[in-house]
């Protein structure tokens, strides 16, 4: 049977993750504003480790992997906030940032995991010593079944140097971290080491056969310590020996990357546990604010303007608009109660008017997109008289699989390469990317060039995309075609840019967008901001009122209007 | 009630201030003629004489008996009065005064007397409540001030029972209207609060 993604309740299955309120919600991540412990001002705390300037979340944390991914520093962060203002949020979101840099994954183990986990690892064992079996199992499965050979050899020789070789064996030949490693603690844990040594000695053995490789541990849930005062203790004196030992033995020149991530209250207890690692990494906090009126604003904007997507214009919609739009937004909440409440709130009003309904087509052309980017991009076959472009389809089923456009390049009559395309009319969302991934895993999608075979093509077509899951949409070999749904375009042109110059819609794109379109206009980060507060706007002159434009930023944002550069959707 | 001069009014403070507990709170008009600057010096008896007519002073015994014998005297209670309600309103410049212990009796006499007229006039009370946007403005600021001191240190996380302990501390406030003020803020969205470890934290929200 053919599976169309029009059918798929991608709209329902959103609301329901955001209802959740739990972990990383990529669909409706939020740029969030960082600034200087200590100053005044709105907005989550940290300092940048390297020196570099940082004023939102996104940069911390690109600085902060690049402070040891790249210039190879020790990083060491403790994540601190009430519970539901996006701990394990941001930590997934680095750990997703980590995953989105080649050399970054190539070159890493990146292991990310609740305290909880090592509490209910069996046997009798210290705490101590279940920790550090549990961060060298991941560390060791990475680097046996996951990297370069040089760097797989040097981890087998350091295993045979401790154990039987029966248990080496026995290692290596796992094939599921799963069965890898309780075996892994099972016969470590007896090993008399000292475990903190071996750790910084694999550390070291690594790189020395591989310098680029680096350690990141990205510690969740710090409080389920809270209330076992020995497991807290013996956490606390590993923090501060690992601390100590890589800022005096390696001068913080070390491939270590960790970050600890725990509730206010017991960040705040474990500071005045244990002063040493006050002084030592209290200014490396990072504090996320519980939630702000502007990010909920953001939040909002993005569940309202999909749900415009996917059913505006059907009967009822004006009424269900109404009734989002009245939504009352109260303040004092974390992003997690904002959420839970927002989207409940939202889906009772789905249930009511858009249950039955089917998720509404791209309504902009994606045929005209999709063959000009195949122009474009086949150029060099196309050039040749013996290539020719297949006649472009929609709605093509392929591997049970109902694609939106369709398109093959011929080579005398014979189809050489395929271009798949999948629109949709409102901003990306994660599933989309994922069901898109399977049907083109099912066609046995190849999308590089082998042999002089030419590649195939794939693009996702819609207003607009998260800009994480758009560098995951080009890991994959996908390319997002940024389209508003109705857009004029020359289907004879030979030559087709390869981006469509679009029109931006200064009610419905994001900050980093408008700071983008309103590049040259002089106009200021706070001025987008409070725009963003006060959309929508209807006209220029409504825009002007708002942010209190000044005449020489409003004529140079007009030009842009006269140009077609910007627009008020 | 009498109205003093000034020089009555610090005769009579430092008849309170310099009264000696061992010898049952009394003083002699020496020892304050000794106290008191040049130029009172030598009105240092018309001054005594005119606060026993006014029977602000009454002569005592070294035990703290009545006696008819002039010199040693106390401090009346009538005489404690005048002197509480001679605070609040005399100019008297008390910058000028070096001596804690004269100091510090002001300060008690104008306690006291700011607790008796609380207690007499409960409806005027002598420091008018402070409104609610008062509190708001004063609260708000003490939040950031406190939370720009926990950033700097490291860790965040502001006890609302400290927070209003410290307010309370810095401002002239009731405890019921403290309360009702931060119950207020909570109604209003203007913080958030939140309980963890049976503590409750807080954050402003904005």
């Amino acid at each position: 049977m053919t599976e169309d993604a029009g059918k798929k309740k991608f709209i329902k299955d959103f609301l329901q993750k955001v209802r959740g309120g739990e972990g990383f919600i990529e669909d409706i991540w939020v740029e969030r504003i960082i600034k200087t412990p200590g100053l005044i001002g709105e907005g989550s705390t940290a300092r940048s480790l390297s020196g570099r300037s940082i004023s939102n979340i996104t940069e911390l944390l690109e600085d902060d992997l690049k402070h040891s991914f790249d210039d190879g520093y020790f990083t060491f962060r403790i994540v601190s906030a009430l519970k539901g203002s996006g701990k394990t949020s941001l930590l997934t979101y680095l750990h997703e940032l980590s995953k989105t840099k080649l050399t970054y994954k190539k070159f890493s183990v990146v292991s990310r995991f609740p305290f909880t986990n090592i509490n209910a690892i069996g046997g009798s064992y210290d705490f101590s010593v279940k920790f550090y079996c549990y961060i060298l199992a991941e560390t060791f499965w990475k680097l046996i079944s996951d990297s370069e050979l040089s760097v797989t050899n040097t981890a087998k020789t350091i295993l045979s140097d401790y154990l039987e070789q029966s248990e080496v064996t026995q290692l290596i030949t796992a094939t599921r971290l799963e069965t890898f490693r309780p075996k892994f603690i099972r016969y470590f844990a007896t090993v008399p080491i000292v475990f903190e040594e071996f750790f910084f000695e694999v550390i070291d053995k690594i790189s020395q056969v591989e310098p680029r490789y680096t350690f990141a541990y990205l510690l969740d849930e710090f409080d389920a310590l809270e209330k076992r005062s020995s497991e807290l203790q013996q956490t606390l004196s590993i923090i501060r020996a690992l601390i100590k030992r890589a800022a005096q033995e390696f001068g913080s020149k070390l491939h270590l990357f960790i970050y600890l991530v725990g509730t206010s209250e017991n960040i705040k207890s474990l500071f005045s546990e244990d002063p040493i690692i006050e002084s030592l990494v209290g200014h490396q906090v990072i504090t996320l604010n519980a939630g702000y009126r502007n990010e909920f604003e953001t939040i909002k904007a993005k569940i309202d303007e999909r749900l415009k997507g996917a059913f505006g214009g059907y009967k009822g919609f004006e009424n269900a608009w109404q009734e989002i739009k009245s939504i009352p937004l109260r303040p004092a909440q974390t992003l997690r109660g904002f959420c839970q409440e927002y989207a409940a709130t939202v889906l009772v009003i789905y249930e009511k008017y858009f249950k039955e309904e089917p998720e509404k087509g791209f309504e902009g052309n994606a045929r005209d997109l999709v063959k000009a980017q195949c122009n474009q991009q086949w150029q060099g076959y196309l050039n040749q008289r013996a290539y020719t472009l297949s006649l472009i389809s929609t709605t093509t089923k392929i591997a049970g699989h109902a694609f939106d456009c369709y398109v093959e390049l011929l080579h005398n009559s014979t189809c050489v390469a395929r271009c798949f395309g999948e629109a949709k009319n409102y901003e990306l969302l994660s599933s989309h990317l994922e069901t898109f991934t399977h049907w083109l895993k099912d066609v046995s999608f190849k999308p590089s060039a082998t042999n002089g075979t030419p590649p195939d093509l794939a693009f996702m077509i819609a207003p607009s995309c998260p800009s994480l899951l758009q560098r995951k949409l080009e890991l994959k070999n996908i390319q997002f075609i940024p389209s508003h749904k109705v857009v004029p375009i020359k289907t004879v042109d030979p030559n087709p840019p390869i981006k469509q110059k679009i029109s931006v819609d200064i009610n419905a794109v994001d900050k980093n967008s408008l700071i983008s379109a309103f590049k040259g206009t002089g106009i200021r980060q706070t001025a987008i901001d409070k725009l963003i507060n006060s959309r929508p706007c209807n006209n220029l002159d409504d825009l002007a009122a708002k942010i209190k434009l000044n005449s020489t930023a409003k004529a140079k944002l007009e030009d842009k209007l006269s140009k077609g550069e910007i627009s008020f959707g | 009630m009498s109205k003093l001069t000034t020089e009555q009014f610090i005769y009579l403070l430092y008849a309170k201030a310099y009264a000696k507990a061992t010898e049952a709170g009394t003083v002699t008009g020496g020892d304050i003629k000794s106290y008191l600057t040049d130029e009172w010096k030598e009105k240092a008896e018309e001054i005594y004489s005119d606060l026993k007519t006014k029977k602000l002073i009454e002569l005592k015994t070294k035990e703290g008996k009545p006696s008819k014998r002039e010199g040693r005297f106390s401090v009346t209670d009538e005489g404690n009065q005048v002197l509480g309600n001679s605070l609040a309103t005399i100019d008297y410049d008390f910058t000028s005064s070096k001596s804690y212990k004269v100091l510090s009796t002001a300060l008690a006499c104008l306690l006291t007397h700011v607790r008796e007229a609380a207690k007499v006039h409960p409806q005027a009370k002598p420091f008018e409540e402070m409104t609610f946007d008062e509190f708001q403005e004063k609260f708000k600021a003490l939040y950031f001030e406190e939370r720009r001191q926990q950033e700097r240190r490291g860790a965040v996380a502001i006890h609302s029972q400290e927070l209003c302990k410290q307010f309370a501390k810095l401002n002239s406030i009731s405890q019921e209207k403290l309360a009702q003020y931060f119950d207020l803020l909570k109604e209003n969205g203007d913080i958030l609060a939140v309980v963890e470890k049976d503590k409750e934290l807080i954050q402003w929200s904005e």
